[in-house]
């Protein structure tokens, strides 16, 4: 076995990088859309990619590691073949795409925080039935948990931490063999627009995608097939606008 | 004499590189690039990539011997372990497959010059090869590498690569598997969405030209593996009740509707036929009461009666190399980068082909065997384009 790679890394690039994570640091103070723009453009680049999730500011809603007899991705977030096909019904109010992350887990998988923050709503608007549950954080953002098992024991108003167990999970048709997951989604304050967890949850997220026989699949626009077709780049969502991805020409093909 | 021609390929092309690196242009190398020999990143862009995040392999004390093997067609190329190779550029193609020969990577793109989307095929070999159409009317695997298969309303256009013949087919807009042998056909209720996968599937069979379908089976959410190698049973996965996670992957035969069940397991998924059909890799997972019952298995397709469906000791994504020899990438890992490791079913022997030390990251679980099992493919998750990997025996 041979020796780790020397590392070559040009100043220039590390002055670069260095100042992208302070331009990242400094959009996350200035709220979600300068966070959102500045987590977007570079999600094209691996080194800004990975430099940018050291600047992500929450962690992974389960305790466990991941696994088979845990927790798994099951849907990314966006322009999903599965959201597609939804794309004029379930998802519709979200321009036609997965407004979250779908972590498959069984009933009755205690959820934590993923960040410090207080409860904002417990079975509150956002959907996801039957249970969901909404945090504020700091950072300007609201996490948003459904699909859950139960109402969350928790409170409007209760401060909550990170890694604090705050719920668990459930089924979508709350029949726990159908469809058991976790949907982990980030919106503004405001709750009209999410965004991809991927740029705010700091995980390996290719690594956790290494599970099974084939990649989950992203719907390709025909038009413009090189587009949406990552799990880090993925456009924000604006509940109510228009579908993002009612192409003219699709793969797979479907009329939602 | 052929060792040696290959290598004053093989030289000419780090030499271009070379040049054009000291030139100070963002390479464009065509294609195909030597990772052994790029800048730590793994990315021709300027502002890519330091080490520490794509690192790539190190600059070899020696030049690669290559090896040589022949290939399913009996081609033969040079092999060289360990070096992983580009292959575009651009960030273009996710998804893509192996052409049967195994001498391309086929996938569907719109490059900025091109009026629209087509199939594409980039030459595995020689070192840089440019992407090629291969075929102008961007369909997608139809199961069998010399067969595409493009939606044209309720039906689907399936057209064979070789002869340029093609042909529609009743699907009612299902997508569609030929065998091998292009004698058969089978399509589902593939809707996608909540009908995909939580709805009962109706699986059909008939010859190649749709006549005389007939409903082989139903199950919930139902999913078709492929065709097995006699060409006339397909694989299947799904769950007979709706109200249990129960899982049952089974084998349908084509003619008959004859079904037979393989294995069972909760929230079965991932399944994976090897080449030869003799195996079946799949995933079971999310039982809590009983953790033994999760994880990644390896069972016979047929006579399950001789060998029971052996659990794997790793976590991760797989892909059939050979008969009975399991390529899988390791979920958990401390390194930065991805390994590959094989698995023999018939030995049980555990090897890992590939280390960290070749700076493999790959995106999305987006990664392939090549039909001899020589080479592996990626899409890689710092620059998007295509790489390949020849494997060690």
């Amino acid at each position: 076995m041979r020796a780790p790679a020397p590392r070559r890394v040009a100043p220039a690039r590390v002055l670069a990088a260095t100042v992208v994570v302070a331009a990242t640091a400094a959009a996350a103070l200035r709220g979600p859309e300068a966070l959102e723009r500045s987590a977007r453009a570079p999600a094209r680049d691996g080194v800004v990619a990975r430099l940018h999730a050291q600047a992500k500011p929450f962690g992974l809603p389960f305790a466990e590691p991941p696994g088979p007899a845990t927790w798994y991705v099951s849907q990314p977030y966006g322009n999903t073949a599965y959201a597609f096909f939804e794309r004029r019904s379930l998802y519709g109010a979200g321009q036609g795409l997965h407004m979250g992350i779908d972590l498959a887990t069984a009933c009755g998988t205690v959820v934590v925080a993923i960040g410090d923050g207080v409860v904002r709503s417990v079975d509150g608007p956002g959907g996801a039935p039957p249970h969901n549950l909404a945090i504020d954080h700091p950072e300007g953002y609201v996490s948003f948990y459904g699909h859950l098992l139960e109402r969350p024991a928790v409170q409007p108003g209760q401060s909550v931490r990170r890694g604090d167990p705050v719920a668990l999970s459930g089924d979508m048709y709350a029949t726990c063999t159908e469809s058991p997951h976790l949907h982990l989604e980030i919106r503004d304050p405001t709750m009209g627009r999410a965004f991809n967890p991927v740029d705010f949850v700091d995980a390996d997220w290719n690594r956790l995608l290494l599970l099974g026989a084939a990649p989950k699949p992203f719907v390709r626009d025909l038009d413009d097939p090189r587009r949406w077709q990552a799990v880090d780049d993925q456009p924000a969502i604006q509940f109510g606008g228009p579908l993002l991805n009612d192409y003219a020409r699709s793969w797979p093909q479907g009329d939602g | 004499m052929r060792r040696g021609a290959l290598l004053l390929v093989l030289a000419a092309a780090l030499t271009a590189w070379g040049i054009r690196d000291r030139r100070g242009d963002v390479p464009d190398l065509d294609g195909l690039w030597l990772a052994s020999d790029a800048p730590a990143g793994g990315s021709t862009e300027p502002e890519a990539a330091p080490a520490i995040l794509h690192p790539g392999p190190p600059a070899p004390a020696a030049e690669p011997q290559p090896e040589t093997m022949p290939s399913v067609q009996g081609a033969r190329r040079p092999l060289y372990p360990g070096h992983p190779r580009r292959l575009v550029t651009g960030g273009c193609c996710t998804g893509a497959w192996w052409s049967a020969d195994g001498a391309r990577l086929l996938y569907v793109d719109r490059p900025s010059d091109s009026p629209v989307a087509a199939l594409w095929g980039v030459p595995v070999w020689p070192p840089g090869a440019n992407p090629e159409v291969v075929d102008a009317s961007a369909g997608y695997s139809a199961g069998a590498p010399r067969f595409t298969a493009r939606p044209a309303g309720d039906f689907r256009v399936v057209r064979n690569l070789e002869s340029g013949e093609e042909w529609p087919l009743p699907t009612g807009g299902d997508p569609v598997l030929l065998a091998p042998d292009g004698q058969r056909a089978v399509w589902w209720d593939a809707r996608g969405g909540r009908e995909g996968v939580d709805a009962m599937i109706n699986i059909h069979g008939s010859d190649a030209f749709g006549r005389s379908p007939r409903l082989l089976t139903s199950l919930w959410g139902a999913n078709v593996v492929g065709f097995l190698p006699d060409q006339r049973r397909v694989v299947a996965i799904g769950r007979p009740i709706k109200e249990r996670a129960l899982y049952a992957a089974v084998t349908l035969d084509v003619d008959t509707g004859e079904l037979a069940e393989i294995a069972s397991g909760p929230w079965l998924s991932d399944a994976l036929l090897s080449p030869d059909g003799r195996w079946i890799a799949y995933l079971t997972s999310l039982d809590r009461n009983r953790p033994e019952r999760n994880g990644i298995w390896v069972a016979p397709v047929d006579d399950p009666s001789h060998d029971t469906p052996r659990r794997m000791d790793f976590v991760g994504a797989y892909r059939w190399r050979r008969s009975g020899q399991l390529l899988y990438v390791p979920m958990a890992s401390s390194d930065a980068a991805d390994s590959i490791w094989q698995y023999d079913a018939a030995t049980g022997a555990d090897t890992r082909l590939v280390g960290p030390e070749a700076g493999i990251r790959i995106a999305g679980n987006d990664w392939s065997a090549a039909p001899d099992g020589g080479s592996v493919a990626w899409l890689d998750a710092a620059d998007r384009n295509l790489w390949v990997i020849d494997l060690p025996d």
